[in-house]
């Protein structure tokens, strides 16, 4: 096992410094930023003078270092908006961001799971069908206009909810709900295609001839064994939820990285950007090395190979 | 008589029609016996099994018709929960293929601990640990204290199957099914696990249905012998009976196609024709398209169980006091 | 190879005896639902009811005709300069198939292409191509689209490459996974032992045997394609005016909801009508020929 984790956490170190420079060529192809930072009416000496103030006027490879450098220091520039570090900035509104996206992200594990379980036990009846149906809906509606949706019915006709900002349990349904519920019909979908194959297995027979409850069977011998190929989907989820969180942040305004970087994007305020996108994506990476270790604890062939 | 079948009629529902994978099946069963049941694939065996346990799959299965009378009480007549008292307890299975029947993500010793569990005969974790390793070894498994952490996937096949038959006798069963138990493992191993189930009737007085395709097999480790074909048994009775002078044309076809030594130079007999697919059943015998003894009666009539002496009985219209 | 799969629509013998399998046999549902937006989008300009740029501010902010009583002039009613809710809609249609069609095809280039290569030539091609998409897959989908909209402005042109961009890694790696498998069949490995060039080998042996799996692929990535698509015209990074965006249209209404229910909901509706057929199709295309995609 420790070799797996050493693999895992080398591998990703090099989607780190991929990142980073991936990061980086886009900002550079954005545009000279000098033409923000000075008046329309500067001087081509006021120029040149902010370039080599900024080590623009160094060889691109240079620069790259030069960030690479800085980033793990921390630095990644002022924002052009706020005049703040842009890492400070981001961190800031960092702990708005992982509430959303964890509640997100819990709401759809365990509705997902329970309602593909409950899919798979009860197939081809009603029920099935019922959730079937409503997870392909749910993975066809884009979450900005669910989102508007909910807005539209809860907050507007019925006024029960609010419709922006941050605050209480309150305010964080809606933008939870939204962001999850393209989640949950994946996971769902997949959960119950998973336990039905599962279900179909000798072992489930065997659990059975020894006499297990139903119930037994489902929960422990079945849903472990499920999990696994839903694991590596729910990898792959978080990364919906991360990405879209930054859309529904923007329409319930939600004040976490997501809407800073998209107002950062309008604005042109690319360190706040570079920052933004780097956080989201290590963090990403961070958690999918723990999908991995998890796999390892599910699957005991992994373990030992 | 531990178990009595009488009539059990088990059909599968399927898109192209009715499919009778158990049609009127009739045997018993005593306690401490040996039964073999023998057929081709597709013969209705296993599901013969299934159905004692009352696991067929539904919804596309169903048991309708018959009595099944273990101990006395009609096992169909059984609600959920009384059959799951009874599996892994007073009656347990095994499958064919080893591999398949343990869970891969849980430990040999978790696994083998569960029957115990299931059933409430220990209370500690010691005390299930010791009843688990005392089953390992009565299964002649080497150094069981150490296997327990162990998953499936590090124990060779035939280590396998007698874990599944630890499982199996965990819970002290009057009635072991076996369906199949050897067709996964190598030829050497067959056997040694041939003699586990020997030793283990011998050892609890448990009665053993052995389900198999292999004469062989059943020449070994049974008592008694069902014979069946298309859903039907059409041959019963002891082994040494049966196997000495077949009564029914199928058996004696059966039997003809065993390879014997001393039998150099000659073409292997093969029982013309193959199994009948069940959704298309000739009216008359099951077997008359491929009997080599076929009288006109047999197209038309299927033959009833006749009783040859005791405890021998065939279904053949050649039996009927001779020639039809 | 799509009109042969469209005419196999044979029944394969259901797996489940739901009246929902079987109408799964056919993808009836999804061409009933796709037809449309392609019709929209390609014949649209010739039955739009009102010109969809049309200005008029005295018609502003109107209710569906048919529920204020007025007939069928606005069937889904006008937006805040008076345009035709409907024609934008259907004028809509345009944006989303042109993207996210090019978009996709673009993306299985790519992707099959270097996908191939890995596999069949392995080594350092293969270290490299995978490597490059492990990184590019460690960022988020719709983060990788802003970033990639901050370097090249918005506009039609990004939307595509944008979407060509995120979506080639999956094509890659379902394709070397198959390529893989391909490579160790034993037509495969004679044709290598009788010296044929790798060109003639890829053409003939391999692309044919796994451009059903990237067949699969596309489909069910449309879907998502939509999405993206309608998300990034949502943030205003997508098609510029004077073209219709049915994200744009939703993002504008964002100001009106209270009074004007109508303004996002018939958009959102048009995006969900798109993105269920293109799922519907995915899934039955993927049911019929590669069940391992499953977890796609």
């Amino acid at each position: 096992m420790g070799r797996y984790i050493v693999k895992r956490l080398a591998a990703s170190l090099i989607c780190v410094v991929g990142v980073s420079l991936i990061i980086f060529i886009a900002v550079r192809l954005s545009g000279d930023v000098t033409q923000l930072l000075l008046p329309e009416d500067a001087q081509k000496e006021d120029f040149a003078k902010l370039r080599a103030e900024l080590g623009l006027d160094k060889p691109i490879p240079v620069q790259y270092l030069i960030f690479v450098r800085e980033a793990a220091k921390g630095n990644f520039g002022r924002s052009t908006r706020f005049t703040r570090p842009a890492l400070e900035l981001v961190l800031g509104r960092l702990p708005a961001t992982l509430q959303l996206a964890s509640m997100a992200f819990l709401i759809a594990i365990v509705f997902g799971l329970l309602s593909g379980v409950t899919s798979a036990r009860k197939r081809g009846l009603p029920l099935d069908l019922l959730v079937r149906v409503g997870a392909l809906i749910g993975q066809s509606m884009p979450s900005f206009w669910l989102g508007l949706m909910f807005i539209l019915i809860v907050a507007v006709r019925f006024g029960l909810l609010p419709t922006s900002g941050r605050g209480g349990l309150s305010h964080m349904i809606m933008p939870a709900v939204t962001l999850s519920l393209f989640s949950i019909a994946a996971i769902s979908r997949l959960t119950r295609s998973a336990m039905i194959n599962v279900l179909g297995s000798e072992y489930i027979k065997m659990a059975r001839l020894k006499g297990c409850s139903e119930r037994r069977v489902v929960w422990k011998h079945a849903l472990k064994n499920a999990a696994i190929p839903v694991v590596t989907l729910a990898g792959l989820q978080l990364a919906q939820v991360i990405g879209y969180g930054v859309i529904v942040e923007t329409v319930f305004a939600w004040p976490g990285i997501g809407k800073l970087i998209v107002d950062a994007v309008f604005s042109r305020d690319y360190a706040v950007v570079q920052a933004g996108v780097t956080l989201l994506s290590v963090i990403y990476i961070i958690i999918n090395i723990g999908v991995d270790l998890l796999y390892g604890v599910l699957d005991p062939q992994i373990r030992y190979e | 008589m531990l178990l009595s079948v009488e009539g059990l009629k088990t059909y599968c529902y399927t898109k192209g029609g009715v499919v009778k994978a158990v049609d009127g099946v009739t045997f018993s069963v005593n306690r401490g016996e040996a039964l073999g049941i023998v057929g081709e694939s597709g013969c209705g065996k296993s599901m013969t099994c299934s159905s004692i346990v009352r696991l067929v799959p539904q919804p596309a299965a169903r048991i309708v018709g018959g009595r099944i009378l273990f101990e006395g009480e009609d096992l169909i007549a059984k609600d959920e929960s009384a059959m799951r008292q009874i599996r892994g307890n007073k009656i347990s299975m095994i499958l064919q293929d080893p591999l398949m029947s343990l869970n891969p993500v849980y430990t040999i010793g978790n696994q083998v601990a569960e029957t115990f569990k299931v059933h409430g005969r220990r209370s500690s974790r010691t005390s299930i640990t010791r009843e688990v390793v005392d089953v390992l070894r009565r299964v002649n498994i080497p150094s069981p204290e150490q296997r327990l952490k162990d998953y499936p996937f590090q124990f060779s096949g035939g280590m396998r199957q007698r874990t599944v038959a630890a499982m199996a006798i965990a819970g002290e069963p009057k009635l072991l099914i076996a369906d199949e138990p050897t067709t996964s493992l190598d030829v050497t191993v067959q056997d040694q696990f041939l003699r586990l189930l020997k030793q283990m009737q011998d050892q609890s007085g448990m009665a053993l249905i052995l389900v198999t395709h292999d004469l062989g097999i059943v020449a070994e480790t049974c008592d008694r012998v069902a014979v069946m074909y298309a859903g039907k048994i059409v041959e019963s009775g002891d082994l040494q009976g049966v196997f000495a002078s077949p009564a029914h044309p199928y058996t004696e076809a059966l039997f003809s196609a065993l390879p014997r030594l001393g039998q150099r130079g000659k073409r292997l007999f093969q029982i013309k024709g193959e199994p009948p697919h069940l959704l298309h059943l000739p009216d008359g015998c099951a077997f008359w398209p491929r009997c080599h003894k076929v009288l006109d009666r047999c197209r038309e009539d299927y033959p009833p169980m006749i009783s040859i002496h005791e405890g021998r009985r065939a279904a053949c219209w050649r039996l009927k006091g001779g020639e039809a | 190879m799509a009109f042969w799969i469209l005419k196999s629509a044979m029944n394969k013998g259901g797996r489940e005896n739901t009246i929902f399998s079987q109408v799964r046999e056919l993808p009836l549902a999804a061409i009933l639902l796709l037809l449309p937006v392609l019709i929209c989008g390609i014949f649209g300009s010739l039955f739009v009811p009102h010109n969809p740029a049309a200005v008029n501010p005295d018609l502003a902010m109107r209710p569906p005709s048919w529920m204020a009583g007025e007939g069928w002039t606005h069937v889904f009613g006008t937006d805040s300069l008076g345009r035709d809710v409907l024609s934008r809609v259907i004028a809509g249609a345009r944006a989303t198939i042109i993207v996210s069609f090019l978009g996709v095809v673009i993306a299985g280039a790519i992707g099959v292409l270097l996908g191939l290569v890995a596999a069949y030539f392995g080594g350092w091609f293969d270290i490299i191509i995978m490597r490059i998409v492990d990184i590019q897959m460690s960022i988020p989908g719709t983060l990788l689209a802003l970033l990639i909209s901050t370097s090249l402005g918005a506009g039609l042109g990004t939307v595509v490459a944008v979407i060509a961009i995120v979506f080639w890694t999956q094509y890659a790696r379902v394709t070397r996974g198959e390529t893989l498998s391909v490579k160790q069949r034993d037509f495969v490995v004679m044709a290598r032992v009788l010296g044929s060039p790798a060109k003639r080998i890829l053409r003939r042996h391999i692309f044919p045997n796994i451009i059903d799996s990237a067949m699969v692929v596309a489909t069910l990535q449309l879907g998502v394609a939509v999405m993206l698509e309608a998300a990034l015209s949502f943030l205003g990074l997508g098609v510029q005016p004077p073209s219709v965006a049915w994200g744009k249209m939703i993002a504008e209404s964002r100001l009106y909801i209270a009074t004007a229910w109508w303004l996002p909901v018939f958009p959102g509706l048009a995006i969900m009508v798109t993105v269920l057929g293109a799922n519907l199709l995915g899934d039955w295309l993927r049911d019929r020929f590669d069940p391992k995609l499953r977890q796609v």
